[in-house]
């Protein structure tokens, strides 16, 4: 399987490439520079790889939530490489592939991921499973205090149990584990990529939109 | 060679082709007029966000309507500034994704030059060189063209653009946004001899414009009069006269100064009825040529984006390397 992935939503930028068995991948920290460095980074993995797109069975992309103007760029430069071959689009969350990354790392199956939204506000959703993390509630964006969560072992992960650590303290008996440093990557997009390929989930081109959770812009 | 045309640097989403045998095949517009009117002006993140949703479904009916396939694009221009970041940034990195994909070669456009060739779409074409009067709700400017590809900035607005100042009095007189077009229209209405606006800096030997000032006498004026419905309409005519003599005095000088007796009038401005009628008559009696867009390409449009890029990338001129940048502020000034 051949699997193309890229992530903007933070201020990293991260590409990815399965070919075979085996990713490949390239993450910088580069805030405001996504636009300049995604295409030469996808160019030098597919080059390395001896990989065209239109051998790409999807290209992958971190629909959101996340920075507005990074979800943008992912998702634009998704529908343009996609469109004229045809290419099939894993439109993937940014939360779910967070919670993958601590599911494979730490092998947790409960997981919390809350994300700064700024504003007062975090982007919350919880995953289980055990191969691939799905969702138990939809995703949203919401004051730290509003969270709910039921049951215990809940693996944290995300910026914003740091940055809201107070207000979101009284959820500490039902957490086993913070991990408040992980950002997502595009290579943990790959194995959701993959799932929604078997599962036929896949989009095409004018269905790789952001999703923004936050919709009230002005 | 086909071109693909790329714009999204404000509030309109558009895609068009052109070709060097068939000349323009197809332009689409998808304007995003009433998502910003509620607000009473544009909301760049909303601008944005219309622009992602739109860019492929209008890429595949210019297509259609070109019957071309994606293989038959030879190259893909795309709008780099100047505009909002956010919404440029969507048709720059489609165009660029596109043609990394399509293997085709892309090229940045810088807007302004696109509005300034877009008479070049026409059954007669100007030719160069010539004087533009580059006149919409962004930008007052004049310049002076003496090929494509090299223009000398002879004078601009120093404070709001003259559709600013159409649409900023329409909005003081009760017009909604954008006013403009409206405003013209109940001029229409006006007699003269009720109201007198002032002609900003005509008798200064430069070419530069100041709208500003009017805004604020046009709102003195409208405090102190009856406000009937005749007022307003009084008003509009006084105000349009103001506008649109300034507009005259100074393109004159203009042309007077640079020897020339052709001119390109280009913008959203650029449809008002009464400055083609005094810009025509003008030319005429200079026994000169006055060079128009056809009215759907005053506004932003894609055509005249695909015309530009065309021009460059049949000479190989291209983006220099796979690094996608957009330009917020971008001077058109080269010689």
């Amino acid at each position: 399987m051949k699997i193309l992935a890229f992530d903007t939503s933070t201020q990293q930028c991260s590409v990815a490439l399965l070919c075979g068995n085996e990713i490949k991948d390239i993450s910088l920290d580069a805030p405001n520079q996504h636009a300049e460095l995604l295409l030469p980074l996808i160019h030098r993995l597919l080059h390395e790889a001896g990989l065209s797109l239109t051998q790409l069975n999807a290209i992958g992309f971190s629909r959101g939530p996340g920075s507005f103007t990074g979800l943008r760029i992912a998702a634009s430069l998704a529908q343009g490489l996609a469109c004229a071959h045809d290419i099939p689009v894993a439109a993937i969350s940014t939360l779910q592939m967070m919670a993958q990354a601590t599911h494979l790392t730490q092998h947790a199956e409960r997981i919390a991921v809350a994300m700064d939204a700024r504003m007062q506000q975090i982007y919350w959703g919880t995953f289980a499973g055990t191969g691939i993390m799905l969702p138990t509630c939809p995703e949203q964006v919401l004051s730290p205090n509003e969270v709910i969560l039921a049951g215990k072992d809940w693996t944290a992960v995300g910026t914003a149990w740091q940055v809201y650590s107070d207000s979101l303290l009284f959820l500490q008996p039902q957490l086993a584990h913070i991990d408040t440093k992980s950002l997502p990557q595009a290579r943990n997009l790959i194995p959701l990529a993959q799932y929604q390929i078997e599962q036929k989930l896949t989009v095409s081109a004018e269905n790789a939109l952001p999703i923004y959770l936050r919709d009230k812009v002005c | 060679m086909r071109v693909l045309g790329i714009e999204t640097s404000c509030d309109e989403t558009a895609v068009a082709v052109y070709d060097s045998q068939h000349g323009l095949m197809s332009h689409q517009l998808y304007t995003q007029l009433p998502v910003h009117q509620q607000y009473g002006g544009v909301v760049p993140e909303l601008a944005s966000r219309d622009h992602i949703r739109k860019i492929l479904p209008l890429t595949r009916q210019a297509l259609k309507q070109a019957h071309s396939a994606w293989s038959d694009i030879d190259g893909i221009a795309y709008t780099a500034g100047p505009g909002l970041a956010g919404a440029l940034l969507v048709g720059a990195v489609f165009a660029r994704a596109l043609g990394f994909s399509l293997n085709r070669p892309t090229l940045g456009v810088h807007h302004l030059e696109g509005h300034l060739l877009a008479p070049f779409l026409e059954s007669t074409p100007p030719v160069p060189p010539f004087v533009a009067l580059l006149v919409s709700g962004g930008h007052t400017q004049l310049f002076y063209v003496s090929a494509i590809g090299h223009y000398r900035l002879l004078g601009e607005s120093l404070d709001d653009a003259a559709g600013e100042a159409f649409d900023k009095v329409a909005k003081m007189l009760g017009l909604g946004y954008p006013g403009g077009a409206a405003l013209a229209a109940l001029a229409e209405q006006g007699k003269p001899g009720f109201f007198t606006f002032p002609r900003p800096l005509i008798h200064r030997p430069d070419l530069n414009f100041s709208f500003s000032g009017l805004k604020t006498a046009v709102l003195q004026a409208w405090k102190k009069s009856g406000q009937t419905d005749q007022d307003k309409a009084n008003i509009a005519y006084a105000f349009q006269e103001a506008v649109i003599d300034t507009l005259l005095i100074k393109t004159e000088k203009a042309l007077m100064q640079m020897h020339s007796t052709r001119l390109v009038v280009a913008g959203g401005v650029g449809a008002n009825t009464l400055l083609r009628t005094r810009l025509s008559a003008c030319l005429e009696k200079m026994q000169g040529q006055v060079f128009y867009p056809r009215l759907e390409f005053c506004t932003d449009n894609a055509a005249m984006i695909a015309y530009a890029g065309w021009h460059y990338l049949k000479e190989g001129k291209q983006d220099a390397d796979l690094a996608i940048r957009v330009k917020a502020r971008w001077e058109l000034q080269n010689g």
